[in-house]
């Protein structure tokens, strides 16, 4: 009998637990939902209950006359053993499943931890497979699905000025001055629209010290976009300060608030100058608000001051117009806006509308690669569950008569499969931890190696949707790849298993599933180290390829003019600082350009080339540059002359080609002494921001001379007709000047900065950041590259670890089992050699037939490759590469498991059984 | 008919839930209560109640409450809810029908004049 103060003390413990346990499991929930949440003590309120009705019977037997011992005994014997209670308790309940299946997972746990390197083997295949997975949805889901933070991101759009199809370069922003965008944000087809300015500026007290980048937008910036600031406030329509005189403020963005104030919020309420002027810091923006070029700091739009004083737009369309319908809607404003200023539109242009997804998605060579990416992705996802079926495929084998016992014990075959399949489950469970916290770094790479492919708001975030996709992926795989080892180990042949147990001479199992699934593995794993071998050629073709110009060692100077000047005065101010720029300490030699950055060359303009039909309002590639130019980028004159130094002073009309010019447009006819005319230049009405010489009299330039080809039109673009103009004929707003420098540019960075600083004044003076050979390395086509390389090059790595692994672990299981024949073999008289070829030879021929299926299906993807990931190489010894280096690794994972089976000591081995 | 009658399959939801009826009964009390109403004619299997009164409660045909028993200790008394009052009236209704059918059946005696 329980004693009494015991049973209380208990019993008060338990009514506290009860009495906060309903807490959070209200009275109305069923039983069982009860049961399930307080298994321990539901179990306990039923043994309660049981033990009073032992005591009250025993009472009553005592009552009658028994003994109180044999009252207990005769009470307790009357209801039966009390572990049956607690399972027919759980049973009326329907927690039964649900006990099993607990069971069976603590069971496989058990059977994992007794196995720890076939556990840490498969946890780590699929950790790695889900890994990359999660990443590459996570990655999708950041960038394409929910890239843009601003409210109605859908209807937002940007405009593009097309010219008809044919001209070079295919489309530009549109862009507007203040009066035509208070126009424009009225047009039927919008709700509202955004401008923005963009300007470089320079920050502290000495201007030019630091250049920073700021976006200027206008006062209905807040409702437009309605993203709240991480700190402080956004801009504010009264920021904006139409009319009165504005308030001094600025918004920084994210990364420059980590970048200058140590991410600390006290950043908010300091000052900052730019010039001589304090400006207020009024608030942070989060780290996805990134509109406008992805600034360093927001300013309302009456603070841009720029020379250059147009915006570029984004129009938010009112719900249910279509991108095209608004496009051909608002063609006509435009039509208007381009008949007041004709230079700055080509002729016949389209507007083209895009929502942010499309025209990230319809322009990025990420999104396209995707295909591919998603089919390695979904190979890698396939080797990984391979690999786990077949480790589950040997221990299958092992556990052979482990199931035969239970079978033979009574339990039915859909037990086994269950028990399997959790245990599977459970594995891709724990692979899928892994993977999710792999799939951290993995994610982070792509934005890492090639953050210009990807909009800037796109920020890795773990979330819902990318947790959920990984779950479902690690079932998905539980279920692939348990699936056929379960249905395989749960039908033992019982008597034979049971029997062959003591002697394993002659192999009772099948081989042949673990061979082909083998083989599948390495089939994938040679088209993807195929992959991989093109993405990576192709990058080593980018990083060689033949610029045409040289962008080592060059500095990028930008030089603006902070109020409109008389042409005489633009040149002395360029031609002085180009002077102070040669003179600095480290330069070789000075160019100066009116700014397109190479490998993008020149500005769309509309050309004729007079008496010549081909070249008749076409639009291509114009830029106006300093003699020094070609010098300096070292670009080849192949004939005739480039202009002289004087010519450039005098402002004389004179340009040069290149040879793409030549062949396009004159391939028979010398071109030299040509004259090119442009049509949309009236030199009584300049168009903005330009001064035109005393000797451009007429709209044309004359050719003297063709230089060689250079990289014009992006790297993975062929070079397009270049016309470069004589920049002393009709200088801008200012120029930029690329430096050659004798050292790295980095280093040059500080004294060219110095020398500019007679140009502070009255000028804007940029050292840009990042050297010519940065700025071509953070190109699209170039990151692109490197980012397929990569990460076809780290699949392909993991391919080949899983697939070494997975064909070692199953040689050396098959020689494992086959331990005992060998050590009679060697018995007998068999050599060590006969007994290694034993073990090689079947294992040579799967590798060769499964290398000649990969080759098969490499050849298969070879077109999707070439469609997706353009500019990968096609060369086909790259097969051949992969395939001997495949060859090579696996014959690696074969031989030790071999050379260790024909070292069996037969002593041993026949002992051993 | 004998002192321990085997008790028919689906009945001994019945039982326990006509004892519950009329009124709030723990476990050992419903077992004592059925005897009761059988007159001591029928025993029933202790080994069997418990899982019974589980599934009903889990069914929702009766509400297990910790209450205190008539000698101050805590046991878990069973209340019939308006489900399991419900059930009771229907599980009633189809035993007396089937009782008065195969009391029917059994009571029947050959036609006059039939086939030997």
């Amino acid at each position: 009998m329980m004693p009494r103060l015991y049973a209380q003390a208990r019993s008060r413990t338990r009514s506290w637990v009860r009495s906060w346990s309903r807490s959070w499991a209200p009275s109305w929930a069923p039983s069982w939902v009860r049961a399930l949440l307080h298994h321990r003590q539901s179990a306990e309120d039923a043994a309660e209950e049981l033990r009073f009705h032992i005591d009250a019977y025993a009472a009553d037997l005592i009552a009658a006359g028994a003994s109180p011992k044999e009252a207990h005994r005769r009470a307790a014997a009357a209801l039966g053993h009390p572990a049956n209670h607690g399972e027919r308790y759980r049973e009326a309940l329907a927690l039964r499943l649900w006990d099993e299946v607990w069971g069976d997972v603590r069971y496989g746990l058990r059977g994992l931890r007794r196995n720890p390197g076939f556990a840490a083997i498969a946890i780590l295949s699929l950790g790695l497979a889900i890994g990359t997975a999660t990443a590459m949805f996570s990655v999708i889901y950041a960038a394409v699905l929910d890239a843009f933070p601003y409210a109605n991101a859908d209807r937002i759009v940007n405009l593009m000025v097309e010219p008809p199809a044919g001209s070079a370069p295919a489309g530009s922003p549109v862009t507007l001055s203040e009066t035509q965008y208070k126009l424009f944000r009225h047009a039927p087809p919008f709700e509202d629209a955004l401008g923005i300015g963009i300007m470089s500026i320079g920050l502290g007290r000495e201007t030019g010290s630091q250049t920073i980048q700021a976006a200027f937008l206008t006062p209905n910036a807040a409702g437009f976009l309605q993203v709240p600031a991480r700190y402080g406030r956004g801009l504010v329509p009264s920021d904006g300060g139409m009319g009165a005189p504005p308030p001094n403020v600025v918004v920084l963005s994210y990364k420059y608030w980590r970048s200058q104030y140590g991410a600390d919020p006290a950043a908010v309420s300091r000052k900052v100058h730019i010039g001589d002027t304090a400006y207020t810091i009024v608030g942070v923006m989060p780290p996805r608000f990134t509109i406008g070029s992805n600034p360093d700091v927001y300013m309302p739009f009456s603070q841009f001051s720029s020379p250059h004083s147009h915006m570029r737009v984004l129009a938010k369309l009112k719900p249910g117009v279509t991108p095209a319908q608004a496009a051909a809607a608002i063609l006509p404003m435009m039509r208007v806006f381009a008949r007041d200023d004709p230079a700055a539109f080509p002729d016949h242009f389209h507007i083209r509308m895009q929502t942010l997804r499309e025209s990230y998605t319809s322009t990025s060579q990420f999104v396209r690669s995707l295909p591919m990416l998603l089919l390695s992705v979904g190979m890698l996802l396939l080797i990984g569950c391979v690999n786990c079926s077949v480790l589950m495929l040997a221990r299958g084998t092992v556990r052979q008569s482990e199931f035969a016992l239970r079978a033979a014990v009574g339990a039915a075959r859909a037990r086994i499969v269950r028990q399997l399949l959790v245990e599977s489950l459970t594995l891709s469970l724990l692979g899928s931890a892994l993977g999710i916290a792999l799939s951290y770094i993995f994610a982070r790479l792509p934005l890492q190696l090639a953050h210009s492919l990807f909009p800037s708001e796109t920020v890795i975030r773990t979330n819902l949707p990318v947790l959920g996709a990984a779950v479902s992926i690690a079932m998905l795989t539980g279920l692939l790849f348990g699936f056929y080892p379960a249905l395989r180990a749960s039908r033992p042949h019982i008597a034979q298993v049971l029997q062959a147990r003591n002697r394993r001479t002659a192999s009772v199992t099948n081989h042949k599933p673990l061979r082909i699934l083998i083989g599948m593995q390495i089939a994938l794993t040679l088209v993807l180290l195929t992959v991989a071998g093109a993405t990576a050629t192709g990058f080593l073709n980018i990083v060689r390829l033949h610029l045409g110009f040289n962008p080592k060692n060059i500095a990028i100077v930008n030089v603006a003019f902070g109020l409109p000047a008389p042409w005489a005065k633009r040149i002395a101010t360029l031609d002085a600082a180009q002077a102070a720029l040669a003179a600095a300490p480290g330069a070789v030699s000075v160019a100066l350009s009116g700014g397109a950055m190479p490998p993008n060359g020149g500005f769309p303009a509309t050309v004729q080339l007079v008496g010549n039909s081909v070249l008749n309002g076409v639009q291509i590639h114009e830029l106006d540059v300093s003699p020094g130019y070609f010098q300096t980028l070292q670009i080849p004159l192949l004939a005739g002359r480039i202009w002289t130094v004087s010519d450039a002073h005098q402002g004389i009309p004179l340009a040069v080609v290149n040879q793409a010019f030549v062949q396009r447009f004159s391939p028979n006819q010398s071109i030299l002494g040509r004259l090119v005319r442009l049509p949309k230049v009236n030199l009584r009405k300049p168009s903005e921001g330009v001064a035109y010489s005393p000797a451009f009299t007429a709209p044309q330039f004359a050719i003297t001379g063709v230089v060689a080809d250079s990289v014009n039109d992006g790297l993975d673009h062929p070079v397009q007709p270049e016309l470069y103009l004589n920049e002393g004929a009709m200088p801008g707003t200012g120029g930029w000047f690329f430096v050659r420098t004798r050292l790295d540019p980095q280093q040059s960075m500080r004294t060219l900065r110095h020398a500019l600083a007679p140009f502070y004044q009255g000028n804007y003076v940029v050292v840009l950041p990042d050297s010519l050979q940065q700025i071509l390395e953070s190109e699209p086509a170039w990151q692109q590259q490197r980012l397929v390389a990569a990460l076809f090059g780290i699949y392909a790595a993991i391919a080949l670890v899983l697939a070494l692994v997975g064909l070692y672990s199953v040689v050396e299981y098959i020689s494992l089992q086959r331990r005992s024949e060998f050590g009679i073999r060697i018995a007998l008289g068999a050599g060590r050699g006969h007994i290694l070829w034993l073990v090689l030879r079947g294992n040579l021929l799967l590798i060769a037939c499964a290398a000649a299926v990969g080759l098969l299906l490499s050849l298969l993807v070879r077109q999707g490759v070439g469609r997706w990931l353009a500019g990968s190489s096609q060369n086909p010894s790259i097969l051949v590469a992969a395939a001997a280096l495949l060859a090579l690794v696996a014959m690696a994972a074969c031989i030790f498991p071999a050379y260790r089976a024909s070292h069996v000591n037969p002593n041993e081995a026949l002992r051993a059984e | 008919m004998g002192k321990n009658p085997d008790l028919l399959y689906g009945t001994m939801n019945m039982l326990i839930l006509k004892a519950v009826s009329l009124g709030p009964l723990h476990g050992y009390a419903v077992l004592l209560r059925i005897q009761q109403l059988a007159a001591g004619r029928l025993e029933i299997q202790q080994g069997t109640l418990y899982p019974a009164l589980y599934r009903l409660e889990h069914q929702g045909l009766l509400k297990g409450k910790w209450g205190e028993s008539e000698n101050k200790r805590r046991a878990r008394f069973y209340a019939l809810t308006a489900a399991g009052r419900r059930e009771l009236a229907a599980e009633q209704a189809k035993w007396e029908g089937m009782a008065e059918l195969i009391a029917g059946i059994l009571s029947a005696r050959a036609p006059e004049g039939g086939a030997a």
